[in-house]
């Protein structure tokens, strides 16, 4: 129990980096001072890409899929079926853990 | 010049670093505070804040300082009611935390603690395995699938791939939140994210709550092989600290 909480916190901050900073009782009297490096902390997390290379980017992935196991049933009900059976492993498998990790790991590169 | 009282202002003008605001009764928490400084209870009647000096009024600014702050607030919150303050809050002297603070707002930080006590708050992330996704957007649209692998043609199928995954994203967000519903007290949605973010938001929940959160969403999301929630939790109420209706 005693243990627990310093290792959750520092565990968790990955998680709730943004409502630490963004959140919380704003007392007016006080001063907020800005701290410069922390902005580097969270601003990777959230840059969203948009326009042509986000296009590109996805017609890239669609050109790559491999959509040959749901061509003989072209119902989406179908194709579920199939990865949550684990038969469409490319699909289904190793992407899993990069998806989950990937707001962490670009705030880990962005103090770097 | 009489020296029967001292004048603390002049005695204790250093600056401190402001973690939340709690009871009285609370536990310090364990470990040094921001800048190593130690965490102290500054309590006037039914009110307190958590604080530590901060010499410079200004702390270094990298991970260490927020780590510091988040793991303060984080202890606090596991022994009881707190209301986090902004990072970073930084007042000019513990009399200044008195004067301008708890005996002003008391009514106002009671209302706040009523209001969150046995609480806590959750992180819910709701996000598309891209592939997974742009599949079932393929093969739901044809059409759409023809276009694969023409050079000519990339321009379109990225948008249209793209324009259909928000449409779906927004869709899957309110049944998301649906989801939880009976669960959660309180729901503070984030802004839109990028194409392959669903939903991020923090709830608010009774104490516990949080694993109620994270089945109901994990069952939700099981008939969604596209989907993926990951769920963080218990946290002090950061979303949630509000007077007045007000951050």
């Amino acid at each position: 129990m005693s243990m627990m909480p310093t290792r959750s916190a520092a565990g968790m901050l990955y998680d709730v980096v943004d409502v630490i900073l963004d959140k919380g009782l704003v007392i007016d009297a006080f001063v907020r001072v800005s701290l410069v490096g922390i902005e580097v902390l969270t601003v990777d997390a959230r840059v969203v890409v948009a326009g042509v290379d986000t296009y590109l980017h996805f017609a890239e992935a669609a050109n790559r899929l491999d959509l040959r196991a749901a061509s003989g049933s072209l119902t989406v009900g179908d194709l579920v079926g199939g990865l949550v059976g684990g038969g469409a492993g490319a699909l289904s498998e190793g992407k899993t853990p990069e998806i989950i990790d990937g707001g962490v790991q670009r705030i880990r590169e962005g103090r770097q | 010049m009489s020296g029967d009282k001292e004048t603390p202002d002049q005695s204790e003008a250093v600056a401190v670093h402001c973690y939340a605001v709690c009871r009285p009764g609370i536990a310090l928490p364990e470990g040094p505070g921001v800048a190593g400084a130690t965490v102290e209870l500054l309590a006037d009647g039914p009110v307190a804040v958590l604080v530590s000096s901060l010499p410079d009024g200004i702390a270094p600014a990298d991970r260490e300082t927020l780590v510091a702050h988040a793991r303060v607030v984080q202890q606090a919150f596991e022994a009881g009611v707190v209301v986090p303050l902004r990072f970073p809050t930084v007042a000019p002297s513990p009399a200044d935390v008195v004067t301008q603070l708890l005996r002003p707002r008391r009514a106002e930080l009671l209302q706040a603690l009523d209001r969150l006590e046995d609480r806590e708050e959750a992180r819910l992330r709701v996000t598309y395995d891209q592939d997974a996704a742009v599949a079932e957007v393929l093969v739901a649209n044809p059409r759409l699938a023809t276009l694969r692998g023409r050079p000519e043609a990339a321009l379109p199928l990225g948008e249209a791939i793209v324009t259909t995954l928000r449409e779906r994203a927004a869709r899957d967000a309110d049944a998301a939140l649906a989801a939880l519903r009976g669960i959660i007290d309180e729901a503070e949605i984030d802004a839109a994210g990028g194409e392959r973010d669903v939903l991020a938001a923090s709830v608010l929940v009774p104490r516990g709550g949080t694993d109620r959160v994270k089945e109901a969403a994990q069952s939700w999301a099981a008939t969604r092989p596209a989907v993926r929630v990951r769920v963080t939790g218990p946290l002090p109420a950061y979303s949630f600290a509000r007077i007045n209706g007000h951050p």
